[in-house]
């Protein structure tokens, strides 16, 4: 993955503000003709669209790689940080350093609160081992145990990267919110002196320092 | 909760004297004050759906059936407990453990033999559409909020009327929100009238399950309080709503107003106030045309529904069609990259079987997958029926575009609940 630097000066909260590039200006104006829906619906899938190129202008981690907001909007973003995974055969972890998240932001999402699993399924890498993450080929990613009414999907970008570093986790087997995968929650409870896998956060630049904390997981 | 069972109750199952089905509906009904006497005769034309059989559900329910309307679906996934008979002025030890809406449908059958009385022993979200579709009033009388959200935008849809009848025990209020439908969208819906703790409680009470992972994602549990209230104050919510509905289909007032009445045994006042659409309401306003089919729609293809529904020239990027219980895969993900092409309607969850590559269990690609799918998409499969593409039977398909939405349904036959409704 090759990373633009990002813009300076631009936190979470200013997203809004971030002059976007020329490539993501010209995606915004396509995405606003092939958008369909009612009127509120078209404005929350355009504004999403915008929040999304912003918070990539914003990060060196994340990029949009798709983004189809025609009707409920789906989009991939990659994200460059620590992701757990227990491949058939191996002996440990294996700490992948970047993970394809599919997202879906589905038109209920503005009536009312979702399942928690509704909105993130990860695509890349495979046999991720986590406790938030179904095994299987969908790997859907589990943020809580729902998402709230008009939760705004840059969030679940957000929320995603917390769970994969594992700075955000839910590993109670008792505890249903959030959980999906109980094999990896009891592994994870097993090894708690792993967690997080990094505390970088999603803002910091990647430095060699972020790479070394990246790396903490693989060598503890 | 159990599988949803939907069953018509038939006369013959019903402890009905003999009398009672040879009885004229209009021998009691009275020379209402200037209202045309052809005009009682609507009353026997209205299809109900009536969701909640509780405390205030099934007083509403036994006041409606006598007024012999052509239909009435009974919705509750519940059955009575021992504490049912505080609030149930009518209800005996021998209903206990029962299906509520069973009970009901038994007794409204009873009342009125000539109706055709539905049950759905099931939640609202899993009524088959043919149902709904039929509908020329929703009553409502449920206790979670959430539900009410999704019953509001259903009778917004489908340009029916809602009456809810609801009660506050500690100020022995009986409480009817009035909703009536309007063609441009323009009325209030049920939830342009929650307040702020209302939709912060709709929000709240949703729980969804992760224990068993995505394939239990409908199986959302809100919290739920029990009524607390005296019967009779049930009672006189339910006969409420029911005056309600003679009211609105009688003309008698002005129908397109659409208002709260508040009735508080304190005092004995009643408080009615109109309620207006908010800007704001989260909901979408827009009303869907209905067009019933006779047959399945397994034989239809994407093309025929788009002709039927006013869509045939239309731009393909525009218009979409939605499947119901279905969503349109283009391609599959699996582990070797292939993204082999699927181009078929798969299951809401199911995986899409093993990939011919790579033998990994494949799933649906999430970026090529679609619950509401444009023509454009679906390209070399528009004329292929639905059932070869993966859709043998569904019940209802929806047409969205430029000029607005289009319900295409099964409709019910006289003869019986087909089993692709009843599913």
């Amino acid at each position: 993955m090759t990373s633009t630097p990002a813009l300076q000066g631009f936190g979470l909260s200013d997203l809004p503000r971030v002059p976007l590039r020329p490539e993501h200006e010209e995606a915004l104006r396509r995405a606003r003709e092939v958008t369909l829906g009612e009127g509120a619906w078209r404005h929350c899938k355009l504004s999403t669209v915008r929040d999304l190129f912003a918070l990539e202008q914003i990060s060196e981690r994340m990029e949009v790689i798709a983004i189809d907001p025609s009707t409920e909007l789906r989009a991939i973003v990659r994200l460059r940080c620590a992701v757990p995974c227990l491949p058939p055969g191996a002996t440990d972890l294996v700490v992948e350093d970047e993970v394809e998240l599919a997202l879906h932001l589905p038109e209920e999402i503005l009536r009312g609160p979702l399942p928690g699993y509704a909105l993130v399924a990860i695509l890349k890498p495979f046999h991720v081992h986590h406790a938030n993450v179904s095994s299987g080929p969908s790997q859907r990613l589990c943020l809580g145990a729902n998402v709230p009414r008009s939760y705004p999907l840059r969030e679940a970008v957000l929320a995603s990267y917390g769970a994969m570093t594992m700075q955000s986790v839910t590993l109670d087997t008792r505890d249903p919110a959030g959980l999906m995968n109980a094999e990896a929650a009891d592994w994870w409870q097993q090894n708690l002196h792993r967690i997080p896998l990094s505390r970088v956060p999603f803002l910091a630049p990647l430095t060699a320092d972020a790479k070394r904390d990246c790396a903490r997981g693989e060598s503890s | 909760m159990t599988t949803p069972r939907l069953h018509e109750i038939h006369a013959e199952t019903t402890p009905t004297l003999a009398a009672a089905r040879r009885l004229d509906p209009a021998a009691r009904m009275p020379a209402f004050l200037d209202v045309p006497r052809e005009a009682r005769q609507a009353l026997r034309e209205i299809d109900v759906v009536a969701i909640g059989a509780g405390s205030v559900g099934l007083a509403t329910i036994q006041a409606v059936a006598p007024l012999g309307p052509r239909s009435l679906t009974i919705v509750d996934p519940a059955a009575f407990k021992a504490e049912s008979l505080l609030t149930h002025a009518s209800l005996s030890h021998r209903d206990i453990g029962r299906p509520k809406a069973l009970v009901a449908g038994v007794r409204a059958k009873a009342a009125s033999p000539r109706s055709r009385v539905f049950v759905f022993e099931g939640p609202f979200e899993a009524l088959p559409i043919p149902l709904i579709a039929r509908a020329s009033h929703l009553l409502v009388a449920t206790d979670g909020l959430r539900v009410e959200l999704r019953i509001a935008q259903a009778a917004l849809h489908l340009g029916a009327e809602l009456i809810q009848g609801s009660v506050w025990g500690p100020g022995l209020v009986a409480h009817v929100r009035s909703l009536a439908a309007t063609e441009d969208g323009s009325g209030p819906s049920l939830c342009c009238a929650f307040t702020r703790d209302e939709w912060q409680q709709a929000d709240d009470g949703s729980v969804f399950s992760c224990a068993g992972g995505p394939e239990l994602e409908s199986a959302w549990a809100p919290s739920r309080a029990p009524t607390a209230s005296v019967a009779p104050l049930c009672a006189a919510a339910g006969n409420l709503v029911a005056l309600e509905l003679v009211r609105r289909v009688l003309g008698i007032g002005d129908r397109s107003e659409s208002r709260q009445i508040e009735l508080c045994a304190y005092d004995f006042r009643t408080t009615v106030s109109h309620l207006m659409r908010r800007a704001d309401c989260p909901l979408n306003h827009q009303r869907m045309r209905l067009l019933p089919l006779a047959g399945g729609l397994g034989a239809q293809t994407p093309r025929d529904l788009l002709e039927q529904s006013g869509y045939g020239d239309a731009d393909p990027k525009r218009v979409t069609l939605t499947v119901e219980g279905r969503r349109f895969a283009k391609l599959t993900a699996c582990h070797c990259h292939a993204h082999e092409v699927l181009e078929r309607f798969v299951s809401m969850e199911g995986p899409a079987g093993a990939c011919p590559r790579c033998t990994t269990p494949r799933t649906v690609h999430p970026l090529y997958t679609f619950s509401e799918v444009t023509a454009a998409v679906l390209g070399s499969q528009l004329d292929r029926p639905l059932a070869k593409l993966g859709a043998r039977a569904p019940a209802s398909v929806r047409v969205r575009g430029d000029r607005g939405a289009c319900l295409i349904y099964r409709d019910l036959p006289e003869s019986g609940v087909p089993e692709e409704i009843a599913g």
